[in-house]
Order: C-alpha cells, then sequence, then structure tokens
C-alpha cells in the first residue's frame, strides 16, 4: 500500500472467475488470432533476451569508451548520439537492456518463489492461524515502505540493480502471495481436490498434481504484468540513486543523468526512457494475451 | 608572485570606484531616469536561487549556496576582503597574541539588532557560547572555533577568547558568516527552534520576513542599518529593497530561468549551462576558482597499493587533466597547487603536476604491479582496484570523474566511484573504509589543508601545528607551501581542477564586492531599473 | 460485534509487525542519524570528521541505548500518542509530519479529481461506442501509459511544458500552478489504471446473459444498460484498485516529489531513511500503515455497501474478492 515503487496491482480485479465460469468477453479477435499475436510477442521478447546477452553483437562501440564528442546528436555513427561525456548512447541503452532486464527477471522469479510458498501455505487452511499470522506478515510487509525495504537490502548486500531487484521482489511477493492464496483456495473447492484430499493424499500431492495445473494460467500472467513493473521499480530505484551507480549505463541511470541536460541534448534522458516503456508495453501485451487467453 | 599586483591592482580600482561614486554623491540613488548600468540604483527585489536554501540558521548552514542570502542577516566581527585582509565591522580593532592562544576584539557601539537589542560584547560571548553548548550539533562551526578555553567580556565593548591550542584560523573563522552575531534571544533558543526558520534575529543589514518552507523565504532590507564593512560602497541601508530566496527544483529549469530573466542571481550551474552562460550577451558567470583547495581525490595512504609512494605518484602522473577539462568542464581551470589559485595562501607549484603516463607506467611495473587476467594489475594478492566516495553534492563531478576512470584503465588501474548518503559516507571515513575521497574544502585560510590532510604523515602534522601557531600571515604562506609542496611530492592527493564558482548573474545586475570567500556582499548589490 | 473486534485486533496487529519489520531494517543501514547531520567534506574535513566525538551526541538522542531499549521507548512512546522527535534536527516529529502532509494531501485529492471521471469516460469509450476506432484506442491507451515509467514521464511533461513551452513551473510546493503538471501526471496514471480494471470488468459484466439478453428484451438501450448493471457489478474490483491508489497516492509519490521538487510524505521519508533518521522513519511507518489499515476497512465497507450479498460470504467468495480473512 504504501509502495513507492510499484502501481497498485490488479490482482482482484484480473482474477477470472474460476468457480462460476469462464469470463464472456465482447467479441474479440478470434482465438487463433490471438494465439498468432501471442507468439509474435513473445519471439519479440525472446529477440529481447538474446539481445540482452549477447549486447556485443548488434553494437558498434564500447558503452564505456570515451570515444565521440560529448553532446553529439544521433547520426550516422552514433545512432542515438552521445551523453555527457562522448559515449555511443545507443550501446549504452543495448547494454542497460541487459541489466533491465535480467535485474527484473530476478525480481520476479524471487516474489513468484517467495510468493507462492506463503501463498501456498496460506491456502492449503484458510482462516487457520497459519493464514492469520502470514496474513498480517504480508500485510505488513506491504506497509513497510519500499524505499526502505530496498534500502536496507542493498546495504546488507551492496549497491546494483541485482540486489535492487532482490528488495523489489521481497515487496512484489506479497501480491503473488495473495493471488496464489487465493488460487490455491478456489481450487480447494474442485471436486477432485475434495476426492484427493479423502482419498489421504499429502498436501504437497494435492498442489503439485491438481492446483499448480489448474492454477498456472492466472499467475503466468500476473508474472508477465509484474515483470514490467519491476523494470519500471527498478529503475524507479536507479533514478532516485539506490539501484546501479554510474557509470553503468542501467536505464535508471541514463535517465537521471541525463536530465539534467534536457534543454541542451534531449536525447540522453528521452531515449532510454522509450526503451524502458517499449519493453514493459511488450511484457503487458503479453500479460494481457496470457491471462485472456486461459 | 602573481598575487601582489593583482591584489594592489583590485584595492586601486576599488577605492576609485569608490571615490568617484563618492564624488557623484549617488548614495541617494537616482530616480525617474532609466537607470545607467554604471550608477547604482535604490530599491528592487534581488532573485537568488540555490539548492537547498531551506535551512536559515548560519551556524548550521555552511554551504556557499545557502550562506549566499544568510550574509546578509548576520555580521560578523571583521570582514575578509577579497583581497584577503581583514577589515573592521562589528569590531573596530583586534589584537592577536604571539602564538594565536589569545584574540581580543573592541567592538562599536552604536549597533543593534533587528529587535532592538543592543549589540555588546555579552550579545557576542551569548552567540559563540550558544554554539559551543550544542557541541556536535554544529560541528563544523566548532572545528574552526578550535579548542576553545573561556570567552570574557570585560566590558561591554570588549570581548577576549582564550584557547587551549593554538587557532591561527580564528580571525578568519570570525568573519564567516556562520560565526555571524546573533541577537541574546536567537542565542538562547534550542538547536530545533534555530532550524524552524524565522526565529534567527542578527544586526545584518536584512531580515527574514517571509519563511515559505521548503520554497524558501524572502529577506526586506533594514532602513536604519549603518554599520556595513570598511571598505563596502554603500556606507548606508542596502540598496536592495527586498531578496527573494527560492529553492531550486533542478539547476537546468533555474538556468532557463536566469535566461528568460525570471531570476537574477543563480548559485550551482551545471557544466553544460556553465559554457552557455560564458558565451552569452545577457547573463556573467564568474570566472574565479572556489577558495579553497583544488579539487581532486585524497588518498588513504593505509590501503594496500596505496601506501606506496610510487604507486600514488604513478595514479597522478596518468591522469591527464586537460584532457579531463576538455570532455567534462569547459571553463574550469588546470589546478596549480593543492590550493585553488584563489585561496590568499596559494603559491604556484604547477611544476610538481604533470602528465606523464609513460613515466607512470614504468613506476608501477617497477614496483611489481603486473597486469593480472582481467587487466587490473597485481601483486601478492593485493589488485590495483580502488573506490572513490563522496556525498550527493559532487554528483555534477561525476563525467569528469569518469574521465579519469577511463585514463586508469589504460594503465592497469581500476577506479569505481560512488556517492554515499551523508550517514555512510562518515561512517566510512571514521572507519578509514576507503581509497579515495573527495578533496573540496572552501576557507580562503590555510587550514584547509589541516583538515584534509592531517594525520597522513607525521612531518605534515608537525607543519600544520607550527600554521595554526603562527598569526603572520607571510610566514603562514611559507609554512602553506612547504605542506603543500610535501603533499604533491607524496602525492597523497590527486589534484584535478580548480572549480570556477558557479555562480551566474544578469547584466542586469551588479555584484561590486565580494568577500574573499567568494561571497557578494548584498548591501553593495543594485538591480538595474527594469 | 466479534467481526469488528476481530478486525481491529487484526489491524493493531498489521501496525505493530510494520513497525518492528521497520525498526530492525533500521539498524541494518550504515551510519546513524548522528553520522548524517554533522556535515559532510564539502564542509568539514575529512581530518575533522575523523577526530569528532560524537558520544555525548548518541547519548542525547538515545542512540547509545540498546536495540531493545530504544525499540521499547518506541512502542512506549507510540502508545502515548508521542512519536519523538527527529534524530537530524530535533524538531518534533509530528511537527514534520504536520508540514509534509499537506502538499501529499493536496496532490492526491487534485489527482483523484482528476483520475476517476477520467478512468471512468476512457472505460465507456472503450465498452459502448459502434466505433471499433474509438473502443480500439481507447482500450489501448491506458495500457500503454501505464507501461511508462512515471519519473521519465514526468520529466518528459517539465520538458515539454515548462522548458519548452514555459507554460507551467517545473516544480515547488507552494504556488497553485506548481500543482498541475504533478497532478497531470499522476492524474493520468489513476485514469489509465481505473480505466484497465473497469474495462476489463464492465467487458465481463457485457458478455453476461443478463446484458446481452435479458435487459435489451426489456427494452433497455445499450448506454442504460451499461450504466445501471454493468457499473455496478464492475464497480468491485475498482473500488479494489480505488483503495490501493489512495493508499500509494497518500503513502508515498516520491519519484513525483523528487522529479518535481515537492516536499511531501514520500520525499520525507527518502531523506529520512537516507539520513537513518529513526524517529521520523518510524513516524511515518505508523501513520502510514494505519492510513492502509483503514482504507482496507473502507474498501470493505464498500464492498457490503454494493452487494447485500457479500455480508454474508463463504470464505471462497471472500478470498477471492476480499483482502482481509472474514469470519
Amino acid at each position: 500500500m504504501t509502495d513507492t515503487l510499484l502501481p497498485p496491482r490488479l490482482l482482484d480485479a484480473e482474477l477470472p472467475d474460476i468457480a462460476t465460469g469462464a469470463p464472456l468477453d465482447e467479441p474479440r479477435p478470434r482465438p487463433r488470432r490471438r494465439l498468432k499475436e501471442l507468439h509474435v510477442h513473445l519471439t519479440l521478447f525472446a529477440a529481447l533476451i538474446f539481445i540482452g546477452l549477447f549486447p556485443s553483437l548488434i553494437t558498434r562501440h564500447d558503452p564505456f569508451d570515451l570515444d565521440g564528442r560529448p553532446f553529439t546528436s544521433p547520426n550516422g555513427t552514433y545512432w542515438f548520439g552521445t551523453d555527457e561525456i562522448g559515449r555511443d548512447l545507443f550501446s549504452r541503452v543495448v547494454h542497460g537492456l541487459q541489466i533491465s532486464l535480467f535485474s527484473g527477471a530476478l525480481a520476479v522469479v524471487v516474489a513468484l518463489v517467495l510468493g507462492s510458498i506463503v501463498g501456498i501455505l496460506s491456502g492449503l487452511r484458510p482462516g487457520g492461524w497459519l493464514d492469520r499470522i502470514l496474513g498480517i506478515g504480508t500485510e505488513a510487509v506491504m506497509a513497510v515502505p519500499s524505499v526502505l525495504l530496498a534500502l536496507a537490502v542493498i546495504t546488507t548486500y551492496g549497491r546494483g540493480a541485482y540486489v535492487a531487484a532482490i528488495a523489489i521482489g521481497i515487496g512484489e511477493a506479497t501480491g503473488f502471495a495473495r493471488l496464489v492464496r487465493g488460487v490455491v483456495i478456489q481450487a480447494g473447492t474442485f471436486t477432485f481436490v475434495e476426492a484427493a484430499r479423502t482419498c489421504g493424499a499429502k498436501p504437497w500431492r494435492i498442489v503439485t498434481r491438481h492446483i499448480v495445473p489448474n492454477a498456472y494460467g492466472p499467475v503466468l500472467a500476473y508474472t508477465a504484468l509484474n515483470f514490467g513493473l519491476a523494470m519500471l521499480a527498478i529503475g524507479s530505484l536507479s533514478y532516485l540513486g539506490f539501484g546501479e551507480a554510474p557509470p553503468s549505463p542501467e536505464w535508471g541511470v541514463l535517465i537521471s543523468g541525463g536530465q539534467k541536460y534536457l534543454a541542451h541534448a534531449w536525447w540522453v534522458a528521452i531515449i532510454p526512457g522509450v526503451a524502458l516503456t517499449a519493453v514493459v508495453v511488450l511484457l503487458n501485451r503479453i500479460a494481457y494475451l496470457l491471462q485472456e487467453d486461459h | 608572485m602573481k598575487r601582489q599586483p593583482r591584489r594592489a591592482a583590485r584595492a586601486f580600482a576599488a577605492s576609485l570606484v569608490s571615490a568617484t561614486l563618492l564624488l557623484s554623491g549617488c548614495a541617494g540613488g537616482d530616480s525617474g531616469s532609466g537607470g545607467s548600468s554604471d550608477t547604482p540604483v535604490e530599491g528592487g527585489v534581488l532573485k537568488y536561487r540555490s539548492t537547498n536554501v531551506q535551512g536559515t540558521d548560519p551556524a548550521f548552514n555552511t554551504g556557499y549556496g545557502p550562506v549566499v542570502p544568510l550574509r546578509g542577516i548576520v555580521d560578523s566581527l571583521v570582514f575578509n576582503a577579497y583581497d584577503g585582509s581583514f577589515e573592521p565591522w562589528l569590531a573596530t580593532k583586534w589584537t592577536v597574541n604571539d602564538d594565536a592562544t589569545k584574540y581580543v576584539f573592541t567592538l562599536r557601539d552604536d549597533v543593534t539588532f533587528s529587535d532592538g537589542e543592543k549589540f555588546d560584547a555579552d550579545a557576542v560571548k551569548k552567540s559563540f557560547e550558544a554554539l559551543r553548548a550544542q557541541g556536535a550539533k554544529y560541528a563544523v562551526v566548532n572545528s574552526w572555533i578550535g579548542d576553545l578555553d573561556k570567552i570574557t567580556a570585560p566590558d561591554a565593548t570588549t570581548v577576549e577568547f582564550d584557547f587551549n591550542s593554538p587557532n591561527s584560523s580564528f580571525l578568519q573563522a570570525v568573519s564567516t558568516t556562520s560565526l555571524g552575531i546573533v541577537s541574546p534571544k536567537t542565542s538562547a533558543l534550542s538547536f530545533d527552534q534555530r532550524q524552524k526558520g524565522d526565529t534567527i534575529i542578527g544586526s545584518g543589514a536584512f531580515v527574514i520576513s517571509d519563511y515559505r518552507g521548503d520554497e524558501g523565504y524572502q529577506l526586506t532590507r533594514r532602513d536604519d542599518y549603518a554599520w556595513p564593512p570598511a571598505s563596502a560602497e554603500n556606507q548606508g541601508p542596502a540598496r536592495v529593497e527586498k531578496i527573494e530566496v527560492y529553492t531550486t527544483p533542478d539547476n537546468s529549469i533555474a538556468a532557463s530561468e536566469l535566461r528568460s530573466g525570471d531570476l537574477d542571481l543563480l548559485h550551482n550551474t551545471e557544466p553544460a549551462d556553465k559554457t552557455d552562460f560564458a558565451a552569452s550577451d545577457d547573463i556573467t558567470i564568474r570566472r574565479e576558482p572556489l577558495p579553497g583547495s583544488a579539487l581532486g581525490f585524497i588518498t588513504n595512504v593505509d590501503v594496500p597499493g596505496l601506501d606506496d609512494v610510487n604507486v600514488r605518484k604513478a595514479l597522478a602522473l596518468a591522469t591527464d587533466r586537460q584532457a579531463v577539462l576538455e570532455r567534462a568542464s569547459t571553463i574550469d581551470v588546470a589546478p596549480t597547487g593543492v590550493l585553488a589559485a584563489s585561496n590568499p595562501y596559494w603559491t604556484d607549484l604547477s611544476d610538481l603536476i604533470k602528465t606523464d603516463v609513460d613515466e607512470a607506467t614504468k613506476l608501477l611495473d617497477d614496483a611489481g604491479w603486473k597486469p593480472g587476467k582481467d587487466g587490473v594489475r597485481e601483486k601478492g594478492g593485493d589488485r590495483l582496484s580502488f573506490e572513490l566516495v563522496y556525498g550527493a553534492s559532487t554528483v555534477s563531478h561525476e563525467p569528469n570523474i569518469a574521465v579519469v576512470q577511463a585514463q586508469w584503465k589504460k594503465i592497469g588501474v581500476e577506479l569505481k566511484f560512488r556517492s554515499l548518503t551523508p550517514a555512510e559516507l562518515n561512517q566510512r571515513l571514521q572507519a578509514g573504509d576507503y581509497a579515495f575521497t573527495w578533496g573540496s574544502g572552501t576557507r580562503p585560510d590555510a587550514d584547509v589543508l589541516r583538515s584534509g590532510y592531517s594525520g597522513l604523515d607525521p612531518e605534515l602534522d608537525a607543519i600544520f601545528k607550527q600554521i595554526l601557531a603562527e598569526p603572520d600571515f607571510d610566514a603562514r604562506k611559507k609554512l602553506v607551501t612547504e605542506a603543500s609542496t610535501r603533499i604533491l611530492e607524496q602525492a597523497y592527493y590527486v589534484p584535478l581542477y580548480d572549480f570556477i564558482q558557479p555562480l551566474a548573474f544578469r547584466n542586469t545586475t551588479h555584484l561590486p564586492t565580494f568577500e574573499a570567500s567568494h561571497l557578494p556582499w548584498l548591501g553593495d548589490v543594485w538591480l538595474d531599473k527594469s | 460485534m466479534s467481526v469488528v473486534a476481530t478486525r481491529l485486533a487484526h489491524a493493531v496487529a498489521v501496525v505493530f509487525a510494520a513497525y518492528s519489520v521497520s525498526f530492525f531494517l533500521l539498524f541494518v543501514l550504515p551510519g546513524d542519524a548522528v553520522l548524517a547531520r554533522i556535515g559532510t567534506t564539502d564542509t568539514i574535513g575529512q581530518a575533522d570528521i575523523s577526530d569528532l566525538n560524537l558520544d555525548a551526541l548518541r547519548t542525547e538522542v538515545g542512540l547509545n541505548d540498546s536495540l531493545w531499549r530504544q525499540y521499547f521507548d518506541g512502542i512506549t512512546g507510540l502508545l502515548h500518542g508521542d512519536l519523538g522527535r527527529s534524530l537530524v534536527n530535533d524538531r518534533p516529529v509530528t511537527e514534520l509530519l504536520g508540514e509534509a502532509l499537506p502538499n501529499t494531501l493536496a496532490l492526491a485529492g487534485l489527482s483523484l479529481v482528476v483520475s476517476v471521471p477520467l478512468g471512468l469516460l476512457i472505460a465507456v469509450l472503450a465498452v459502448n461506442p459502434r466505433s471499433r476506432a474509438i473502443r480500439s484506442l481507447a482500450s489501448l491507451a491506458p495500457s500503454a501509459y501505464v507501461s511508462l515509467p512515471v519519473f521519465w514521464i514526468g520529466i518528459l511533461f517539465i520538458y515539454v511544458f515548462s522548458i519548452t513551452l514555459g507554460w507551467f513551473p517545473s516544480g515547488g510546493s507552494q504556488s497553485a500552478s506548481a500543482l498541475v503538471l504533478p497532478t497531470a501526471v499522476l492524474g493520468l496514471l489513476g485514469a489509465a489504471q481505473f480505466a484497465q480494471v473497469l474495462i476489463s470488468g464492465l467487458r465481463t459484466e457485457i458478455g453476461t446473459t443478463y446484458a446481452a439478453v435479458t435487459a435489451p428484451a426489456k427494452g433497455a438501450g445499450r448506454f442504460y444498460t451499461l450504466v445501471r448493471h454493468c457499473l455496478r457489478n464492475a464497480a468491485f474490483p475498482f473500488l479494489a484498485v480505488f483503495g490501493l491508489r489512495v493508499g500509494m497516492l497518500l503513502g508515498g509519490t516520491v519519484v513525483i516529489e523528487v522529479v518535481f521538487s515537492r516536499s511531501g510524505i514520500g520525499r520525507l521519508m527518502v531523506d529520512s531513511v537516507k539520513s537513518v533518521d529513526l524517529t521520523v522513519v518510524l513516524g511515518l511507518v505508523v501513520v502510514l500503515a494505519l492510513v492502509f489499515v483503514v482504507i482496507n476497512a473502507l474498501v470493505d465497507i464498500g464492498y457490503a455497501l454494493l452487494d447485500p450479498r457479500l455480508r454474508r460470504q463463504s470464505a471462497v467468495e471472500g478470498a477471492a474478492q476480499n483482502q482481509e480473512i472474514s469470519s
């Protein structure tokens, strides 16, 4: 709630009503077209991951070399221009993709794992003492300002996007915990789960065999959504000065560093923002398609 | 020596101007006509911006930006003129004993605080004692005061300061705004009450008339002000009627306001804007470096690698200062010593500051540091990888540091740099957990050396002790040169550049008089009639 | 009655837990408030910093007490309603909060006044008009906007409307015109989030039998059906998001405050965390946790008011739609 960096989770709004049947929608593109669109987006995303892994393949300059004149506007040699001390902005943005993408992934993985554990434990016996305690804990973590959380994690483990990612992940885990809990509870009402319980199946078996196959849909969509949000949050932290430090080409650092030069060289601050937006839009679209497609 | 002719010329020019003004009888100002740009004009509102101006307690806010307007609300015992000399102000005369342990000031008797209370020796005593009583809450000013034993006020116009150990920098200290005299009522306030924003009462040419929290405040002139420093042009109440002080949300936006005329005076200009202003017809940017130390890296000699003078020397030699200046800041100037060229104690030591990358590489090779797999030199398990730490206000220098980082990379030394919160920075400084720290002190005094470099070298420390005990200007200067030479020869310091004071103002704003600390004397400031 | 008591106990537990978590997190941070307040190497030479004896100051503000002692003193003070004094400038925490709150409230209130009608409008435009083009545009726009980094949009707005066009000031907390740009950024973001949740809800409702078949059969027009029936049901998730949004606006729009140099709760929090100002941070955490808890309660009341069925609900539906455990 006092989450300064993550936009509110739309989790309750987007949870499909499994118990009462799949939501009808107004006439939308037929399933095949949606699947096609999803495939296109996923391919794009895969391409981004590839570039993130091997950024030097598409860049011609080193992101830390001072080989250009400062503040040159985008041209043939420097596709995005140069920054305040003459580094190629294009290669900095591409190398920044690596950091943003993979730190975002780390945040989401942390959130997913932590949140799922808490959610499953709470959902197995809703209303029980474990559920209550975990509930209070979750809300308490939500109430703790994420800036404080981030700073504490960062100072314990050092600065950097990946450390910030852990802090963001812990904050986001609360949303996953709620989602997974709700999903587990709903799945628990299914007849076959009741049957499995009656047969004496252990909770772990019930989870893996019955709950997960039915629940991964909304969780997957939520993961995609939070991936984008995590990238934005990590960028925000770096912008505020808590994430990566210069001369790292992380996008939040680029934007905060370029803010001073808006009047002279708008591209230094604006272009990395466009890049970040583009990736997050892609992720959000994937999330939307995954969710409705279930 | 370059300093003397400049000083003489300036003094001559100043007296010429004062004589002309006095003769033309412009103390009353002119009215009606459009105000030529040579004759001072009465009235007007000066608009000033800097970062972080919400604090109005001069004793707590010691940075240049906040102090520019605060200079107007409190007066000091003496005035430290631009040429470095000390002039009477609230004190008409003073004596210092031979080893700088006793200072006696004789005060004016016609001064009042803005709330009507009389200024006297007792008020001075209370003003200083209030600072001592708070200890580390006023860490900076107390370090300037030093090891004070007691203050006595034998009569209403005499005040004596007795020290346990010599402090030859005390005269400069009392000339600062932060040690300006506040009224007894203000001295009696608690620390948090003084931070409130509208509670400081002084004897200055201006009073705080409106406090707007984070946005800043407004100063209004005192019409009964009659005790400016001896060399001020204007010996009566201030020329401008009001001063509006604003916090800057963003330096580049403030710069555009300066261009458009919504602002008269701006502190803290960004490098890109500095270059712009230097070429502008409407705006002047001062080209004098801040009078403290040159900016650069102070080394921690306890770190493996930096404990070897040859390694330190190599780092200093590997730094190409011209390249830094070309790439990052086009109007800062190359350093010529440990002190900035505008510090009164400066001497030209530029032949000790060289760039020679080959020599640097040779020194490192000879010392046994061989490049490792990742290019960073190592020896016996240690790597030449160092971290530079500094606070948030140094962030605008990061592009320049990045240039040095690239230069050192070429000789196999890794430099990392980051800004820290004040709490973390001070903790690491106290613990010695750093390789380099950013050197920047702005006192126009010799003491800026001691506060930066003591504890590194017993020989240096001995010189510092001598400086503190030596009240004579020329003798101090000789000692300072000795100390600076040793600092450079031992490479305790890697100087980068003299930092041009980023004070910019429109040509319709006139700042005739400056202190040695480069603060404008607000009583003389005037604006063209618009 | 026991429902209220349980909720109350739950609320107190949350506030207490948040306080404790924050307290121990603060002790992980490097340095302390005393180190933060003495100045930095710009103003005080590092040799002087190394020589300073800060113990007297630490004892005065209570930092030399043991961890547990400080913890219990804090809790006791809280129970008396005393939030203590800032460790950095000695001012009472309540005073600092009082200064920061109005700015945050103004921005929050104003941006909500913008977001709710705007979000509603966009949502209606996304589902009602016959033109496919309008519907597509109105449904894509919100999801695009929420993908934007907030700090970047703020910078962009400053660049366009302040630097280039000169229409509005780029920052500040006191003038009314300084509110325009930050309100625009936040208001649009809120509108986008509200629009997203409303669109999703409305689409669901429109697909139901009632809206698609029954109401038109009774002679109801398209728009009428939308407003009278679909909107009411779509209001549930909207309410949840609305509550979250209010909490976020009050609790910390720190990025907006930094970009536009406004003073407010978010900035106060960040600055206090940076200087390890324990009392201020903890005071803020307690206040914000209380706000959080109150908003949650109000949202639940809203749910119950909207749908009488929910007043007696099974654990399943309650868990899926509510955020609290109802007994």
